[in-house]
């Protein structure tokens, strides 16, 4: 394992383009490879960021009826976009409703598994969170319940159960990086990340 | 609750050895107490006799059932109680709950019925750990409540209806099982497989059929950790686990009596042996290619969606299957059921104190004893590893063993309610449903959420009850032996009674018992498995309803 270091915090900020989706992320992704410059841009629909409700946030992801599309983007994305946002509306319709500072973000998780081989690698990920992020209000319980060890078809019980909760709050970008690494873990059940605006 | 495999053979060996000691010292008893010398008794002998060579009296009773409808020919049935399953089956007591039960029993009896399937059904999904402690004594607790008052109300009939229960169905129902579950435990499907759409539906569809020859519980227990190493690097995997409850725990097991408990319980009360594969196939074709077909589409977009496929490995020498020798074994098993429903031997009288006789035919003690035999070579001669590899342990068939004890003893009165048609305390139901698509929901619906061997049992009775027709006519009416008397009505009521148990214990977790073997190795294996509600709302209804409803329009219209 490398050692951390801790990176230097840039700031984010979440934009709302009035505009479909899959359109906004053309646009973007036409931007920033026109500008030439490293940018940071996260699709609230791809990865799971809060906003306005799940109705609307399924319809983003799925595409139908969908009218805006929340994006996080670095700082220097920002100021980019900030600067060009009356010629972006003149030249592709995309409004922009909202520009925010993204000040931090908060996610919910749990998890449930039956095989202390999966449990050990869950908490070896939680256990390497990075030093960015923070968790809060964790509980992890373990039973064990040797009679049930082996296979049964009408008394179905784990010798092994654990269960796990608790919320992970940092920076929006770190979130959204360990979101992903808990993509592969099926076990963890994510909720979407919340963000505190302002 | 782990025992020894002796410990466990020893349990299921003392039951057995209980039953006759029961049955003998009862029967003596019962002999000194009772004259037996009554022309009545004379004439039920004497029917039990010609029934066994093929008789008359089945023939008589085929004309009788030609207008297919209970009515005035609802005594007939009851006439022939004590004729010993005069369709070649021989169980040598036939429709024998019937005479003194029918139309006496109050509702309030199957009580204790209820109760078990019940528990059997809530039991593991409110308190898992609780229940899996304690399921044998609760099984004994609803057993016993229906056993003492009817001992002490009746004790000649209810030892009679007890011993017929216990001899004639549930000792040869925990025979087969323990005898298909040992024998497949022992074939182990090794190898390296990758996970892709189409290996994926190959081992389904070879699953689907392995189930009909080794049992739903066997082909599960051999094929999904093979699924589950093929693919192992999926992320997306939970749709492979549901459709393999589908297919290979469920609809597979419908095509012979040894895929499903309910069609074996069916065999056991005079279904004939490959009634089933003919009668089920097209049913199950359908099921099947539309449960595949959705499987398939839904996989490839999945594995699309798959970013970590490894690479292909050179030295991966595919499937690699082991303990082969067992499929001699289980041909064994098939030929020796098949063998006690052609076979027209005498039996052993075990008691003659109630209103019938219980009688078990030679072929029953000769078909157990084969199986168990299979069993023992299969045990003997299969390396141990090869079961360890399976995760085989006994504990399954030691739940069957012990809720199954339950479920037999207290069915007695449900039974017997059933079988009185529209002169019981269920007329209600028995008028309700009829014709094959109420029957093929009716049944599927329950067998749903309660065990779908039981629940079939209690159809098969009701349609036989709706007719007014003993059990020895069944295999005339589906159009077997010299007496036939085909009747279509029938033959389409339990073409729908036996798809609709089959294929709908696959609708939840509960209704049939690999289901939930099935999700348990799959969370094990760090599946995450949807609840029992996810299970139902996400894939049965969704999936398998539409399906239901496609046989429905086709098939029991």
């Amino acid at each position: 394992m490398a050692p951390k270091t801790k990176p230097a915090r840039s700031s984010f900020y979440e934009i709302v383009f009035r505009g479909k989706p899959k359109v906004v992320r053309a646009f973007l992704e036409g931007l920033i490879i026109g500008s030439g410059s490293e940018s940071t841009v996260f699709y609230s629909f791809l990865d799971g960021i809060e906003h306005d409700g799940k109705a609307a946030q399924l319809a983003e992801m799925i595409g139908i009826r969908a009218t805006e599309c929340h994006v996080i983007v670095d700082a220097g994305t920002s100021a980019l976009i900030k600067r060009l946002a009356k010629r972006i509306e003149h030249d592709t319709g995309l409004g922009i409703t909202k520009h925010r500072k993204v000040r931090s973000a908060s996610m919910d998780f749990e998890f449930e598994t039956f095989a202390s081989r999966y449990d050990d690698e869950i908490m070896a990920l939680l256990n390497d969170l990075p030093d960015s992020l923070r968790m809060r209000g964790f509980t992890h319980e373990i039973k064990r319940d040797p009679d049930a060890r082996g296979v049964e078809a009408y008394s179905v019980a784990h010798h092994f159960e654990s269960e796990g909760k608790g919320t992970i709050s940092g920076p929006v970008d770190a979130l959204v990086m360990f979101r992903r690494a808990c993509l592969d873990y099926p076990l963890i059940k994510t909720e979407d990340i919340e963000l505190n605006v302002g | 609750m782990a025992c020894s495999p002796f410990c466990t053979h020893v349990r299921i060996l003392l039951l057995l050895v209980v039953c006759g000691t029961l049955a003998c010292g009862l029967n003596a008893g019962a002999a000194r107490a009772q004259d037996h010398g009554t022309a009545q008794d004379t004439e039920q002998i004497h029917a039990t006799s010609a029934d066994q060579g093929g008789d008359a009296h089945a023939v008589e009773d085929a004309h009788a059932v030609d207008g297919a409808h209970a009515g005035d020919d609802a005594h007939a049935g009851d006439d022939a109680h004590g004729d010993g399953h005069g369709d070649g089956h021989g169980d040598g007591h036939g429709g024998g709950h019937g005479a003194s039960l029918t139309g006496g029993l109050p509702l309030w009896t199957a009580i204790p019925f209820v109760g078990i399937l019940l528990s059997i059904a809530l039991g593991p999904l409110i308190a898992p750990h609780f229940w899996h402690q304690h399921f044998p004594k609760i099984s004994a607790l609803w057993a016993l409540a229906f056993a003492v008052p009817f001992l002490i109300w009746n004790p000649a009939e209810a030892v009679q209806e007890i011993l017929h229960i216990y001899l004639l169905d549930y000792v040869p129902f925990i025979i087969l099982l323990w005898g298909l579950f040992t024998i497949s435990g022992g074939i182990y499907v090794g190898g390296s497989l990758r996970g892709k759409p189409v290996v994926n539906v190959a081992l389904l569809a070879i699953g689907t059929l392995l189930a009909s020859l080794i049992g739903t519980t066997g082909a599960a227990m051999v094929l999904v950790r093979p699924l589950l190493r093929a693919n192992d690097w999926r992320r997306n995997k939970v749709h492979l686990i549901i459709f393999f409850i589908f297919l290979v725990a469920n609809i597979g097991g419908s095509l012979t009596p040894l895929g499903d408990p309910p069609l074996f319980l069916g065999f056991l009360h005079g279904v004939p042996f490959f009634w089933v594969t003919t009668a089920l196939l097209p049913h199950m074709l359908v099921a099947v290619v539309f449960v595949l077909a959705i499987f398939f589409v839904l996989d490839t977009i999945l594995y699309r969606r798959e970013t970590n496929e490894p690479e292909a490995d050179p030295d991966a020498g595919g499937i690699k299957i082991e303990g082969l020798h067992n499929i001699l074994f289980l041909l064994g098993v098939m030929g020796a059921v098949i063998m006690s429903g052609s076979l027209k031997l005498p039996g052993v009288t075990v008691y003659t104190g109630g209103s019938h006789d219980v009688i078990v035919p030679w072929q029953n003690w000769l078909k157990d004893i084969i199986i168990i035999l299979m069993g023992v070579l299969s045990l003997r001669t299969t390396a141990k590893v090869l079961r360890e590899k399976n995760g085989f342990s006994w504990f399954p068939i030691q739940e069957v063993a012990y809720l199954f004890a339950g479920i037999f003893m207290t069915i007695i009165p449900a039974l017997a309610i059933l079988k009185a048609g529209s002169a019981g305390a269920l007329a209600g139901l028995t008028e309700a449903v009829h014709g094959p698509m109420r029957f093929f929901w009716a049944t599927g619906i329950l067998s749903s959420f309660l065990d779908n061997a039981p629940t079939y049992l209690t159809f098969f009775n009701s349609a036989l009850g709706g007719l007014g027709q003993p059990e020895s006519m069944v295999a005339p009416m589906l159009g077997y032996g010299e007496a036939a008397a085909r009747n279509v009505g029938f033959i389409a009521d339990l073409q729908a009674i036996s798809a609709g148990a089959v294929f709908m214990g696959a609708m939840t977790y509960i209704g049939n018992a690999p289901n939930f073997m099935v999700k348990a190795i799959a969370e094990e294996a760090g599946i995450p498995m949807p609840s029992f509600f996810g299970f139902l709302v996400k894939w049965s209804i969704p999936v398998l309803i539409p399906v239901f409803i496609i046989v429905t329009l086709i098939f029991f219209l």
